[in-house]
């Protein structure tokens, strides 16, 4: 009887734990989903995963986008980048690209520490980047550089964002002061390619197949032609036009150079002539005359110390291996000048005139 | 320049005669502005020729480059120094270069039967042109590039082909290098699918190109006197951007299907009877077999596509790996890397207003229970 009432009195308790147990079942029940053959629908609704974006490929591409393993200053490559990323190319937001200079092949050096253009270094290290808002740009800050965004090609996006691979093609110009570099077992320039998604998500891929950059060299002189003035028989004069006595060279180079002279033989004045002895002497016979130079000089613009200049090239002393010209991080690019200092020594029995003839000047990559 | 100059004979009578001679000289203008504004760059610097006796070598990567870095029109000419028996020849020797202008000029080396082997070094030299100035001492500007030579007595035959994956001949970019001290020097290159080389004995890479992608490459060394036959299986047709992407339940976080992601590249021709195939394993045991696209003609470019993946008995725990197979003509032409995606059952998520409601459900019962008991005592 007792247990009677017992039953009695908790009964509201079972009844309640009945309508909890019956409630908590669907709970732990999978949610069903309809699953046919094929393509097959979904019940409900479901968001995707994000997925980060990788980089399949980088290559550098020539101007006709055929392989290159070397690039030129001044002329046009094409940085190739294959990105993939599951949830869609429309998911990429940024990619950021360093070219730098690395002096370890195979180490891959080490990439800029930021992508801003507080890293850019017109001999060592170009910053370029692609948004999704604003498109391709080079990120030089105010520094003045021949490193140039687009060129006979122009970079290119791909024109489907639906699909989950493509590539990125950055049309770039190396500067005239990017650093030579041989590749092979010496030194060489990387790629660093960095990836990101709108989530925030990334990928970095540094690419150096033993990149190597062509040595570039340029000379102008800063004037067409130089003046020894009146000079006398067996006398010796330095420049006199320009005034400054000096025939300076500026050089753009991004590898040591050499520097050569040499001259014609004879100057003439069209009726008579005069020629060159090759010699760093007052020349003792008739209607001869020597020339000397140097890469330094007095005041008068006499050669420190006199070198002979000939009819076939010769390394102007002192000027066999100049180091190329290099610049700090920011600051704009410049030249390497030398003034060169010359002498003109007359011999005997020349004919009064105003003889002409032609000095060269040659650079080759030391 | 002006260049005044008198004779041996420094009489006094014509010192006056000098003189006026000096002065009139001085008067005459000069030209003051800068001169050159020439520049050269390019790949000749860099090159490490091994070439044999009897062979010309050309390639698209030899070349180098003039700038006219000034503000006025020049003319340039090329020249070389070479050993005997050795000749440099241009794609241009003579031109002339607007302001800001610049020309790529190739350079081919020629190594006669007659050269002598040995290590030379070569010179090649871009000239400004200038016109002598009448009565001045004109400066002209040149820039040159160095390169190395080692003309070799010794030579090998090379022979490549491009193929398809059913053996049929590709029109193909093969390019052939050499490597020396670790850098890839272009020996010889061709844009019919096969080339032919009289080459120097040591270690080259060939590689072949669709579309300015490089489809196969292979590495071989080469010794004197040896033929050697390579062929190039090329793929013109090959997946990318594959991959898995999971989706879930927005209200219950658990996994509602797989999309199968990828983009199929077609670099060379239209291909007929295309068929694409998702093939599906559960725990490594092939489960599923599904045709996820069926083209009559797949034309040349990139097209994308996606499957949303469901296993018709549900999803289990365990993992599921996804290869996708493209089938040309119903024979197998190119397939993916297996793509995994692991499962689990997924934990129940827990709601937390239910949980409430059971506490204060068992706070209540507790509460009429104690009730219940203290009439019955009283």
């Amino acid at each position: 009887m007792a247990k009677a009432k017992l039953f009695k009195a908790a009964s509201p308790l079972l009844v309640l734990a009945l309508v909890l147990a019956l409630t908590l079942v669907p709970v732990a029940a999978p949610q069903a989903v309809s699953a046919a053959e094929g393509q097959q629908a979904v019940t409900g609704t479901a968001n995707s995963s994000n997925v980060a974006p990788s980089i399949t490929t980088v290559t550098l591409k020539n101007a006709t986008y055929d392989a290159a393993s070397e690039m030129t200053p001044q002329i046009t490559f094409a940085l190739n980048m294959t990105i993939s990323d599951n949830n869609t190319l429309d998911d990429i937001s940024t990619i950021n690209i360093a070219i730098y200079y690395d002096t370890g092949v195979g180490t891959n050096g080490t990439r800029p520490s930021t992508w801003t253009s507080s890293s850019w270094d017109a001999d060592e290290c170009a910053i370029y980047n692609w948004t999704k808002a604003n498109g391709w740009a080079m990120v030089n800050g105010s520094a003045i550089t021949t490193w140039a965004l687009n060129g006979t090609i122009n970079s290119d996006t791909p024109s489907d964002l639906t699909l989950t691979e493509d590539t990125w093609s950055l049309a770039f110009k190396p500067g005239k002061l990017a650093m030579e570099a041989g590749g092979g077992d010496t030194d060489e320039w990387c790629f660093c390619v960095n990836v990101t998604d709108a989530t925030g998500a990334t990928a970095e891929d540094i690419s150096a197949v033993a990149n190597s950059m062509s040595a570039y060299l340029g000379i102008v002189t800063t004037v067409s032609s130089i003046s020894f003035g009146d000079v006398a028989p067996g006398a010796t004069a330095a420049i006199q036009t320009p005034g400054s006595h000096i025939l300076g060279t500026n050089v753009t180079s991004n590898d040591a150079y050499e520097l050569k002279g040499n001259s014609t033989s004879p100057w003439t004045t069209g009726t008579y002539t005069m020629t060159l002895t090759g010699e760093n002497t007052t020349p003792t016979g008739t209607r001869q005359f020597a020339l000397t130079i140097d890469d330094g000089g007095d005041a008068s613009g006499h050669p420190t110390t006199a070198q002979a200049v000939n009819t076939t090239l010769s390394q102007i002393t002192g000027l066999g291996s100049v180091a190329a010209p290099t610049t700090a991080a920011t600051v704009s690019e410049g030249t390497s000048d030398t003034s060169l200092y010359m002498d003109i020594m007359l011999g005997n029995d020349i004919h009064i005139g105003t003889y002409t003839g032609t000095i060269y000047l040659q650079a080759i990559n030391a | 320049m002006r260049l005044l100059l008198s004779t041996a004979k420094r009489g006094a009578v014509l010192a006056p005669l000098l003189l006026c001679l000096m002065l009139s000289w001085l008067l005459l203008p000069l030209p003051a502005q800068a001169q050159g504004g020439i520049a050269m760059s390019g790949t000749f610097y860099h090159q490490n020729f091994e070439i044999p006796q009897g062979v010309e070598l050309s390639a698209p990567s030899i070349y180098v480059v003039v700038f006219n870095q000034g503000d006025e029109e020049f003319g340039v000419r090329m020249s070389s120094e070479t050993p005997l028996g050795v000749d440099i020849s241009f794609s241009e020797d003579d031109f002339s270069l607007e302001p800001g202008g610049q020309k790529q000029v190739y350079v081919t080396v020629k190594v006669s039967e007659d050269a002598i082997p040995g290590d030379y070094e070569l010179l090649i030299c871009a000239q400004r042109l200038s016109a002598e100035t009448e009565g001045a001492v004109g400066i002209s500007t040149s820039v040159a590039q160095k390169a190395k030579l080692k003309v070799l007595g010794e030579s090998a035959w090379v022979e490549v082909k491009v193929l398809s994956p059913t053996g049929e001949p590709v029109v193909a970019q093969v390019r052939l290098f050499k490597l020396i001290e670790g850098r890839e020097n272009e020996f010889a290159m061709s844009t019919s699918g096969t080339l032919e080389a009289k080459v120097s004995p040591g270690h080259y890479i060939v590689r072949a190109y669709v579309a300015s992608e490089l489809l196969a490459e292979e590495s071989f060394a080469i010794a004197a006197d040896e033929s050697k036959s390579i062929t190039l299986t090329v793929r013109t047709i090959y997946f990318g951007g594959v991959g898995v992407v999971p989706h879930y339940y927005t209200e219950t976080g658990e996994l509602a299907f797989a999309q199968v992601v990828y983009t199929l590249h077609n670099l060379y021709q239209p291909m007929n009877d295309v068929e694409v195939i998702l093939k599906v394993t559960e725990d490594g045991v092939p489960s599923e077999e599904i045709s996820v696209l069926s083209l009559g003609t797949l034309d040349v470019g990139d097209i994308g596509g996606s499957y949303n993946y469901i296993p018709q008995g549900g999803w289990q725990s365990g993992d599921y790996g996804f290869r996708l197979e493209l089938y040309v003509g119903g024979k197998l032409y190119t397939t993916t890397l297996e793509h995994k995606l692991s499962t689990g059952l997924a934990p129940t998520p827990i709601n937390w207003p239910l949980i409430g409601g059971i506490i204060a459900a068992v706070a209540v019962i507790g509460g009429v229970v104690y009730l219940v008991v203290r009439r019955r005592r009283a």
